[in-house]
Parts: C-alpha cells; sequence; structure tokens
C-alpha cells in the first residue's frame, strides 16, 4: 500500500490536499487504505407508515393498503424489501385457520402478480379441537429484488389471504397498530 | 377502527364461509354504512390469482340492516 506523503512545502501554513498530499492514509491513523474514493452502495431509500386495518376473508388473494414505490435509478440495481407488520385471526370453534401472505409487485402500473414468496404464501395459523382462538402475528417479510430489470416506478404490496378449506377471519394492522414498508436501492 | 373479527362473526351468521375482504381506516369503532359500502365481495380470481370483488353485495342474505343489527348484537 502506498504511504501517505506531505511534501516539506506543506510544513508550514495550509496543507493544500489536492497537491500536496498523494499517496493513502493509513486506517491506524484514521485514514481509509485507499488510493481512490469508492462511492456508496446505497443510492435511495423510500419508506411509508401505515396504521390502518384490513379483513382478508377469501381464499384468493386481496390487497391490503400497505404499499409503497419506488423509482430505481438503473435496471441493474437491486432492491431491498422489508414490510413490518401485524397480523391477527380468529378461529371458530372446532375449526382451523390459516392464513397467507405475500407481497405482489407491479412495474410501470403494468399489474400486480406474485412476487415473494414465488408461488407460495407465508402461512401460518391454528386449528383447535374445541374454543375459539384469537392469535397475532408480527412478521418482518425482508427480501432482495434483483430481477425487476427496469427504471421505471416499482410498487410492493401486501397482498393477504385465507387458506382453502380453512374457516375462520384473517386480517392485518389493527386499532394503534403500526406498520411500516421500507425500500432501499442498492447499487449492482 | 371497528372490531374485524366480530363484522367476520356477523357476516358468518348471515351466510357462512362468504368472502370479502375491507380496509378500514376510521377512527370509528362502530360499524357505519360508509365502511359497510367499502366491503369487497369476492366474485371470482383473475389470472394472477387476485380475488375479483364488487362493493355492491351479490348475497340476498346480507343488506346492511340485517349485518349491523348482528354485529351490533355480539
Amino acid at each position: 500500500m502506498a504511504l501517505t506523503t506531505v511534501k516539506t512545502s506543506a510544513l508550514s501554513g495550509n496543507i493544500n490536499l489536492t497537491s500536496q498530499v498523494t499517496g493513502a492514509l493509513p486506517t491506524a491513523n484514521g485514514g481509509t487504505g485507499a488510493t481512490s474514493f469508492a462511492p456508496g452502495k446505497l443510492l435511495q431509500t423510500q419508506s411509508a407508515l401505515f396504521t390502518s386495518q384490513s379483513a382478508h376473508n377469501s381464499e384468493t388473494y386481496t390487497a391490503s393498503n400497505y404499499t409503497d414505490q419506488i423509482t430505481p435509478s438503473a435496471t441493474n440495481s437491486k432492491i431491498f424489501v422489508c414490510f413490518n407488520l401485524r397480523s391477527h385471526i380468529y378461529q371458530a370453534s372446532g375449526s382451523e385457520v390459516r392464513s397467507q401472505l405475500a407481497i405482489y409487485r407491479q412495474i410501470n402500473g403494468g399489474g400486480f402478480s406474485e412476487f415473494y414468496p414465488a408461488n407460495a404464501g407465508i402461512s401460518w395459523g391454528v386449528g383447535v379441537s374445541s374454543g375459539e382462538r384469537t392469535m397475532y402475528y408480527t412478521p418482518q417479510i425482508t427480501f432482495m429484488d434483483t430481477t425487476h430489470n427496469t427504471t421505471n416506478a416499482i410498487d410492493y404490496t401486501l397482498y393477504a389471504r385465507r387458506n382453502t378449506s380453512s374457516t375462520g377471519s384473517v386480517n392485518v394492522g389493527g386499532s394503534s397498530v403500526q406498520a411500516q414498508v421500507i425500500l432501499m436501492e442498492i447499487s449492482a | 377502527m371497528i372490531d374485524l373479527t366480530k363484522l367476520y362473526k356477523a357476516l358468518e351468521i348471515l351466510k357462512p364461509n362468504v368472502q370479502w375482504t375491507l380496509t378500514d381506516n376510521t377512527d370509528s369503532t362502530s360499524l357505519t354504512e360508509d365502511l359497510y359500502n367499502n366491503i369487497g365481495w369476492v366474485t371470482g380470481e383473475d389470472s394472477n390469482g387476485i380475488a375479483i370483488t364488487t362493493n355492491t353485495c351479490p348475497h340476498s342474505e346480507i343488506t346492511w340492516t340485517l349485518c349491523k343489527a348482528e354485529y351490533d348484537k355480539l
């Protein structure tokens, strides 16, 4: 590694960093050890906060209003996606209820399709032989989108449904409950 | 916000296994007709596996008056 050199002409008065210093300042001396500047990888962040609730008592996916949009600056950048939320289910006596959560993606307003997890929801539920139950779950759904290949706007939205052949109520959010969506564009 | 589990129970009394969705952004804790009219009644599924819904209730067993009455009884 090249050592930092300070020219003797700089030893009096101010040091001109553009002409009187060369090489790399060692990390032990507070430098980076680098001879050139490498910009950060985090290009932009978007976030949205929600306090609403929604019911998803359907065997096919329905949209929540937990959603956010990001417009990548490059087609090959990665999008880090994070949904923090609370879900709760109600199971009637003697039945089973299972919830499926999934993130749907839309590019340039072209319509939503299931994106994560691909072709499978995040499943959770409860089934007991007697008595009714309400259960709460606070999933954090995080993943990296490396396939968008666009600089158009991308929407990510939480969808939910009740599993086929189960009965009960599937909900997200609730009174005094916050949810947050965070999107980060990371340079390739 | 309303009690979504109570609304589920009320609708199950009127029509078991009815499929619906609702987003509630309100501060009201009582079920209002405006909110009831925002219920999305599932009528089918599109090619992306997303429910097709309508805000006009297609079930003769369910009306605003009957739903409100059952909700308030619970």
